[in-house]
Formats: structure tokens, sequence, C-alpha cells
């Protein structure tokens, strides 16, 4: 029963392993793929966040020069693209998928390295722990 | 057979739904609602708006459904606690005051929810930048949450999401 739990634990990993890897590529190839890690290298003011990065297939020709925008700016020209400010922009639809894949890879890469280290740590208690009285 | 006999073995059609599996389809709401509301050129202003404005209401009842586990652990954060306990402890503060100011922020900055806030337009811009610096931390945050809650989320979507193990439960 143990070792069956252990077998699903190994596959559950291996499978969204394969799944980040997949939604990696996936997102590359239409353009979608940022550094997750880049937001905290920018400045909240010059730099470009989440919200700010451009995509080669999604981004409109009238904003494919790269510069910064803010939120309001960024909400009043949905209606200049051809598209209302209330309604769903589903050619956006990769910013939300990519979204998806950091949360999935930060998992992934919290389970491939947390679970090392914590069996270390465990590992190192155990060998200092006091060895009992006989 | 009597009445009451009858309605002692008549099946219950009002069963109340189990904690976990109440958490689980909340939990996947928050999620969901989060990284549609992440992205403003995907929504349009005003969903986005909205859809902010719920999550923040959904975030107090995901608050009050774990409340009991915030007590406790705060009572005994600076006593013997696993060190995953406490860094969990940590983060969860760190992503409720995130969030918190992203949604405070985001109500201050509004513009199709028809509020009125005339106090905060001269600092408007400065209330902006916190608000796009907090959703840009958020995901991160979000995703090392979720990671460290992983297995309970994987033990029980496979326990309630599963067609086959769902009949059981």
């Amino acid at each position: 029963m143990a070792r069956r739990r252990k077998l699903n634990g190994i596959i559950g990993v291996l499978i969204l392993i394969a799944v980040v890897a997949a939604g990696g590529i996936a997102l590359a190839a239409t353009g979608n793929l940022e550094n997750p890690l880049r937001v905290l290298t920018t400045s909240s003011g010059g730099g470009e966040g989440f919200q700010d990065r451009d995509r080669e297939g999604f981004t409109p020709p009238a904003q494919q020069d790269g510069t910064a925008t803010t939120v309001a700016e960024r909400g009043g020209g949905a209606e200049g693209r051809g598209g209302s400010s209330d309604s769903i922009q589903w050619s956006q639809i990769g910013s939300v998928l990519y979204d998806v894949w950091v949360i999935l890879a930060v998992t992934a890469v919290v389970v491939l390295v947390g679970t090392p280290i914590g069996r270390t740590i465990k590992w190192l208690r155990q060998r200092g722990a006091p060895v009992p009285a006989t | 057979m009597t009445a009451i006999a009858q309605a002692q073995t008549a099946p219950r059609r009002f069963a109340r739904i189990s904690k976990n599996r109440l958490n689980l389809y909340l939990d996947l709401m928050l999620v969901l609602a989060f990284v549609v509301d992440l992205e403003l050129r995907f929504t349009g202003l005003q969903i986005h708006e909205l859809l902010g404005v719920f999550f923040g209401a959904a975030l107090v009842i995901h608050l009050i459904l774990h409340w009991s586990w915030i007590v406790s652990l705060t009572r005994t954060f600076f006593k013997k606690l696993v060190h995953e306990s406490r860094l969990n402890y940590v983060l969860n503060i760190a992503l409720f005051a995130d969030v918190a100011t992203l949604v405070v922020t985001g109500i201050l900055i509004s513009r199709t929810l028809g509020l009125d806030l005339s106090a905060v337009q001269q600092s408007s811009r400065a209330i902006e930048q916190i608000h796009r610096l907090t959703a840009d931390l958020s995901l991160l945050i979000v995703a090392l949450h979720v990671a460290l809650h992983w297995k309970w989320i994987v033990t029980h979507a496979r326990k309630y999401l599963l067609p086959g193990r769902q009949a059981a439960h």
C-alpha cells in the first residue's frame, strides 16, 4: 500500500513535469513565454512586469514599439483595437495560459527541489538524534 | 411501517457537503478567477474590476474557512513548530498582504465600478504603480502557495474530481 502510494506520487510528479515542459514549448512557440523571474529584477516605474510584456503572436500592430503602458492606458486601448473594453479578448488567452504555466512550473520546481532537501534534513536529524540508553 | 421509520430509511436529499470538498471547489475557483483577472488585456477593464471585487469577497470566504488553522498556527508560531509550517505561515502572511493591497488599490483606482473617490485622484498614479507591482508579485507568491499545498490539492482533487473515486464519496 505504501509502495503503491509512493509510485503514484512519482507518477504524479512526472506528469506535472511533462505538462510543464509541454506547456512551456507550446507557449514559446506562440510567443507567450517570458522569464517569470524577470519581474523581480525590474523596477515598477520603468521596467516591464507581467502585465507589460509584449508577445509576438498576440501583440496588435499598434503596440509593437515595445513601450510600457499603464493599466489605464491598456484598459482604454482595448477599445481602439476593434474590441470593446467590456468584452473578453480571446486573442489574449495566451496570457492567461502563461500565468497557469508559471504556477505549475513553480510547483514543479518546489516539488523537485524541496523533496530531496526535506529528505536530507530528515537524514541529518536522524544522524544527530541521541542513541537510546540500553 | 411507521412514519418515523420511513423517514429514517428514506434517502437524505440534502447531504452535507464535506469541508474539504468545499475548500477544493472554492480554491479552484479562486485560482481560475485570479489568473483570468490578472490579465487586463484578456478581460477588459469592466470585467477585470468586477472580477476583482468578487475575488476579494471569495478570498474573505477562503480565510474564514481556514480561520481555525490561522489561529492555531499564530499561537504556536514561536513555539516548537515544523519549519515547513512556519515557512507556509510566513508565505501566507505575505500573500494576504499582497492580495489585500491589490484589491484595495484596485478599488481606489477603479473606473467602472461607479465609485467617486475624488480624494485619491491626485495620487492615482502612485496607487496604480502599487497595483501593478503587487499584481506582478502576486503571481509568484500564489505559485509558491499552490506549490506548498500541492499534496493536499492532488489528494483531494483525485478524491472529489475523478469520476471513479467520486462515486464513493
